[in-house]
C-alpha cells in the first residue's frame, strides 16, 4: 500500500514537520531551581484549549522552589490535569499532538515524553435539539458533532455496565474515532464481531459523517433502500440498543447508525411508544399507507388515464376528462413534469436557508401550481395527487427512507405509462423481489414478514401494549430474550363482580 | 451438493405453506370451473373435494417417500437415481425437468392469454411477456429464499384481495342452483375430478424443495395446511361459480372467476377483474419462478450444469415456445399436452415411487 505520508521515525523529524505550519508552537519553560533544566511545551495553538493551557503554565510557575524539577515525570506531577500519558512512541505522539494534546519534552530525555490532553471543543454546536426527527411527545434530545458528548448522552440513559463501547480508528487522513456501542445482555456477539470486522477492514481517507460509514459497511450498495437506521435521536438509539441492535457513531457526526435493521424499523417513530398502543398502531399504519400511496398514486393516475379509464366510475371520469381536456400532453409527460417540479422544490428547499425556504414553498407550491393549471399544462386533479403523494412521502420518520420512496416513484410511473396497472404491479413485484433479497448485516430485510416470524409481528405493523412487547425480537437472535417481566394479566372477571 | 442445505439458503418450515400453496394454485384458478362443469355440471364441487383429498393422499405419499431416504438424500433427483438406477434415473429426471419447464410455460402462456383477452385486446403481449421473464430471472437469481419470498407475497396479496370480494358477491348468489345434489353418475364426477387434478400438477415440487426446509419434522403440518387452504379456495370458487352462473353460462364462459369479479363495482372502482389480474401477476411470477427454480436446481443435481446457464437455456425454451404458440388453439394444445403428462405424474409416477419405497423398506427388513 502506498501511503501519501512518509513515515516519521523520530520525534525531531516529527517536530520539524510540524513547525512548517504557523500554528505549531513550542515554548521553553526554564526552572532555575536545583539544576538548570529547560522543558519544552509543543502544541498546535489551533487545537488546544487556551484557558487550560494558561492554567497549566500558571500552576507550574507557582511550584515551590524547593521541589526537584529535573525530569519530565516530576514536572508532570505538578500539572493539574487528568489523563496524562508518558510515552516514547512516535506514532502515539503524532496522533496525540494532532488531536490537541500538549507535548512536554526536553532535550535531555529523548525517550520519554508526556502528552497532556488539552483538546478544545470550540467551534462545535452545543445545542442538541433534534433537527431532523421531530416528535411532539417525548424527549427532544438529539446528538451533536462531538462523539464524547454523544456517548455521554447515551450512557446517562443506559445506566448499566452492560453498555459496552468499543473504539476503532478509521480513515488514513482523518483518523476518525468510530465508536461501536452494544448492550452485552442484549446484542448477539456475532453481530458485534461482524460490524467490527467490517469497520476495521475499511480503507478510506476521510470519514465526514456516519452516513458515509453506513454505505461503506452496508451489505449491498446497489439499492435505493437504506440498510441501517440513521438517527439523531437519543431515545431511538437507546431503544435499538435494548432490542439487541448495535449502534455505530463516528466523531464529528450527529448521527448514529443502528443495525441490523429491517424495512419496518423505518416506519417506527419513538413517538409510537409514548402514545397509547392503539394510537401508536394507528399512526404506524397511516405511515405505511402513506408510503404505499406516495409510491403508487401518480403512477395510478397515469395508468388510469392512459389505459383503464373504464375502472373508475362515470361521474369521476367526467371530472377527470373535464380537468384534462385542454392539457396538450400525454399523461406521462404531465405527471413527470409535476413530479420533477416537486423534486425541484424539495431539493431547493433543502439547500436554502430556512427563511428563504418558506418563501420558496409559497412561490413553488401555490403560485406555480395555480399557474400550471391555468396555463393548461397539467390538470388540477393531478396537482392534488402529486402534492398529496409528496406529502405522504415525508411521513416516514427516517429521511433516507423517504428519499428511496421518492426515487422509486419514477420507474413505476414509466412502467404505468407502458403497461398500465400491469406495469405498476410488475414494478411493485420487482421491488418485492429486491426487498426479499436484501440483507442488513446478513439478516433478511423484510423480516418479520419474510421470513415469517409470527412472534415478532406484534411490534411491526402494529405496536402492541407494553405487556406484550416485553421480549426482544427473535430475528435478531439476541443474547437474552426477555426485556422485562410484565405484570401478570388480570383474571377475567364477569360483569359486576369483584 | 450433498447434505441438507445450509441455513443461509434454507427457509423455516412455515414457508412450506406458501411454497406448496403456490405450486398447487396455478393460473387455472381463473378458469377451472368451466372445465369441471362440463362433465359434472352443478355437482362439480364434489369433484373438487375428491381431487383435493387425492392431493392430500399424494402429499402423504411424498412425505412417506422422503422419510424413507437418508436425510441428506431426501430429494427428487437422488430418489430417482436410487430407485431406477443411474441411466433410467437420469432419463426420468430430465423428463421431469422438461415437465417443470413446460409447467412454467403453461402458467405463463395462460396468463398472457388472460391479459390479451381482458386487459389489452388490441396490442401484442410479447413485450410484457419478455419483461415478466426478466423479472423471473431476477427472482430466481436470488435463490430459493428469494423465490419463497415471492411465493409468500403472492399468497398474501391474493388472499387480502379475494376474500372481501367473495363476501361482497355473497349477496347475489342463487343458492338453489346447487340442488339437486348428487345428480350426476359417478363416472361423470370421476371425469370431472380427473379434470380437477390438472390444477395440482405441480405438487411434485415438494420433493425438490424439501431439502431447503429447516426442521423438516415440523414441515409436514404446513404442507397439509397448504392443501387444505387450496382445497377450500377451489371449493369456494367452484361453488360460487355454480351458484352464480347457470349451467349454460358456465359452459360458455372461459374464465368464470374473472366474469364473476367483473360484475362487482364499488364507489371508487369498477371492473374489479382488472385489479384481480393486476394483483394476480405476483402469484403468476411466483409460479413461474418456483417451477423454473425447481427445474434449474434439479438440472444442477442431475447433470452438474450451473443454474445460471440452465436458467438461461430454459428461458430460451420458453421464449421459443411463446413464439410458436401464437394463437389460443396452439396454447391450448400445449396446455392439454402438459395436463396429460401431469396425469401420468399424479396417477402413475408418484404412486410408483411410493410403492417402490414400500418395497424397499421390506427388503431392508429381510436383510
Amino acid at each position: 500500500m502506498q501511503s501519501s505520508q512518509h513515515e516519521l521515525t523520530t520525534i525531531d523529524e516529527f517536530l520539524a514537520a510540524c513547525r512548517q505550519s504557523s500554528d505549531f508552537i513550542t515554548i521553553d519553560l526554564s526552572f532555575m531551581l536545583t539544576a538548570p533544566t529547560t522543558f519544552k511545551l509543543s502544541y498546535y495553538k489551533t487545537l488546544v484549549d487556551k484557558a487550560k493551557l494558561s492554567h497549566i503554565i500558571k500552576s507550574l510557575q507557582e511550584v515551590e522552589p524547593s521541589a526537584s524539577l529535573t525530569r519530565i515525570e516530576e514536572l508532570v506531577a505538578h500539572i493539574p490535569i487528568d489523563g496524562i500519558q508518558l510515552t516514547d512512541e512516535v506514532e502515539t505522539i503524532q496522533s496525540g499532538v494532532l488531536k490537541g494534546f500538549l507535548l512536554v519534552h526536553n532535550d535531555k530525555e529523548l525517550h520519554l515524553n508526556a502528552l497532556v490532553p488539552l483538546i478544545s471543543k470550540n467551534g462545535l454546536r452545543t445545542s442538541n435539539e433534534t433537527e431532523e426527527e421531530f416528535s411532539v411527545v417525548g424527549p427532544k434530545v438529539g446528538f451533536v458533532e462531538d462523539v464524547d458528548y454523544n456517548l455521554q448522552l447515551v450512557r446517562l440513559q443506559l445506566n448499566s455496565p452492560d453498555l459496552i463501547i468499543k473504539e476503532i480508528t478509521v480513515g488514513t487522513l482523518s483518523k476518525t474515532r468510530v465508536s461501536l456501542l452494544y448492550l452485552k445482555e442484549a446484542a448477539n456477539q456475532e453481530n458485534v464481531a461482524k460490524i467490527e470486522k467490517r469497520i476495521k477492514s475499511l480503507n478510506f481517507d476521510v470519514i465526514f459523517d456516519t452516513t458515509q460509514l453506513d454505505q461503506l459497511i452496508a451489505d449491498n450498495s446497489f439499492t435505493p433502500f437504506p440498510l441501517f437506521i440513521t438517527t439523531e435521536r437519543r431515545d431511538r438509539v437507546v431503544y435499538s440498543l435494548i432490542l439487541g441492535q448495535v449502534a455505530v457513531v463516528c466523531d464529528g457526526s450527529p448521527y448514529f447508525i443502528t443495525g441490523p435493521s429491517n424495512l419496518f424499523d423505518f416506519f417506527v417513530s419513538p413517538e409510537d411508544y409514548y402514545t397509547p398502543w392503539l394510537l401508536g398502531s394507528f399512526f404506524r399504519a397511516i405511515r405505511i399507507f402513506g408510503v404505499v400511496f406516495s409510491m403508487l398514486a401518480s403512477a395510478m393516475y397515469v395508468a388510469i388515464i392512459t389505459f383503464h379509464y373504464d375502472i373508475i366510475p362515470k361521474e369521476l371520469l367526467g371530472r377527470l376528462v373535464y380537468s384534462r381536456q385542454s392539457v396538450p400532453f400525454p399523461p406521462l409527460v404531465e405527471a413527470l413534469f409535476l413530479e420533477i417540479t416537486v423534486e425541484f422544490l424539495r431539493e431547493a428547499g433543502a439547500r436554502l436557508p430556512s427563511r428563504i425556504g418558506q418563501t420558496l414553498g409559497i412561490v413553488g407550491g401555490i403560485i406555480l401550481g395555480q399557474a400550471a393549471v391555468e396555463a393548461s399544462l397539467t390538470s388540477n386533479v393531478l396537482i392534488i395527487i402529486v402534492s398529496l403523494s409528496a406529502l405522504a412521502s415525508f411521513v416516514t420518520p427516517i429521511y433516507k427512507m423517504s428519499n428511496a420512496i421518492r426515487f422509486l416513484r419514477f420507474p413505476i410511473i414509466f412502467l404505468a405509462a407502458i403497461w398500465g396497472s400491469l406495469g405498476i404491479a410488475l414494478g411493485v413485484t420487482i421491488i418485492i423481489i429486491h426487498l426479499s433479497q436484501l440483507r442488513s448485516l446478513g439478516y433478511p430485510y423484510t423480516v418479520p414478514f419474510f421470513p415469517l416470524r409470527t412472534k415478532d409481528l406484534k411490534d411491526s405493523l402494529v405496536r402492541s401494549s407494553y405487556s406484550k412487547i416485553n421480549s426482544r425480537p427473535s430475528f435478531l437472535k439476541p443474547a437474552t430474550t426477555i426485556r422485562y417481566v410484565p405484570k401478570k394479566a388480570k383474571v377475567k372477571r364477569d360483569f359486576d363482580e369483584e | 451438493m450433498n447434505g441438507v442445505v445450509s441455513d443461509k439458503f434454507s427457509v423455516s418450515p412455515m414457508h412450506l405453506l406458501f411454497v406448496m400453496y403456490v405450486s398447487l394454485v396455478s393460473s387455472g384458478t381463473m378458469s377451472f370451473q368451466h372445465d369441471i362443469a362440463f362433465s359434472a355440471g352443478h355437482d362439480a364441487w364434489i369433484s373438487v373435494i375428491i381431487a383435493t383429498l387425492y392431493i392430500a393422499l399424494l402429499v402423504w405419499m411424498m412425505f412417506f417417500i422422503l422419510n424413507r431416504q437418508k436425510q441428506e438424500q431426501a430429494y427428487l433427483v437422488s430418489i430417482n437415481n436410487r430407485y431406477f438406477g443411474k441411466t433410467l434415473g437420469t432419463a426420468v429426471n430430465l423428463i421431469l425437468i422438461l415437465y417443470l419447464v413446460i409447467g412454467s410455460f403453461v402458467a405463463f402462456r395462460n396468463y398472457l392469454q388472460i391479459i390479451h383477452v381482458w386487459v389489452f385486446p388490441h396490442s401484442t403481449t410479447w413485450p410484457i411477456g419478455l419483461f415478466i421473464l426478466l423479472i423471473v430471472y431476477y427472482a430466481i437469481s436470488g435463490g430459493f429464499q428469494s423465490v419463497t419470498g415471492l411465493c409468500l407475497w403472492g399468497t398474501i396479496s391474493i388472499f387480502i384481495f379475494i376474500i372481501p370480494q367473495l363476501i361482497t358477491v355473497a349477496t347475489r348468489l342463487h343458492l338453489d342452483n346447487i340442488l339437486p345434489v348428487f345428480n350426476h353418475p359417478i363416472a361423470e364426477i370421476a371425469t370431472s375430478s380427473k379434470q380437477m387434478t390438472h390444477e395440482f400438477t405441480r405438487c411434485e415440487i415438494l420433493l425438490i424443495a424439501y431439502p431447503f426446509i429447516r426442521e423438516q419434522k415440523k414441515a409436514k403440518r404446513w404442507a397439509y395446511w397448504a392443501v387444505l387452504v387450496c382445497g377450500l379456495l377451489y371449493l369456494l370458487l367452484s361453488m360460487y361459480a355454480i351458484v352464480y352462473f347457470s349451467q349454460g353460462q358456465l359452459e360458455q364462459i372461459s374464465w368464470p372467476t374473472l366474469s364473476l369479479f367483473s360484475t362487482l363495482d364499488y364507489p371508487l372502482m369498477q371492473r374489479m377483474e382488472t385489479l384481480l389480474i393486476t394483483i394476480w401477476i405476483v402469484k403468476i411470477l411466483a409460479i413461474i419462478s418456483l417451477g423454473l427454480w425447481a427445474a434449474c436446481h434439479s438440472m444442477k443435481l442431475t447433470t452438474k450444469t450451473k443454474q445460471r446457464t440452465s436458467l438461461k437455456i430454459f428461458m430460451g425454451v420458453i421464449v421459443i415456445l411463446l413464439y410458436f404458440t401464437k394463437n389460443e388453439e396452439q396454447a391450448q394444445m400445449v396446455t392439454n399436452l402438459y395436463s396429460s403428462v401431469g396425469e401420468y405424474v399424479l396417477f402413475l409416477y408418484i404412486p410408483l415411487l411410493f410403492a417402490i419405497s414400500l418395497f424397499m423398506k421390506k427388503r431392508l427388513k429381510e436383510e
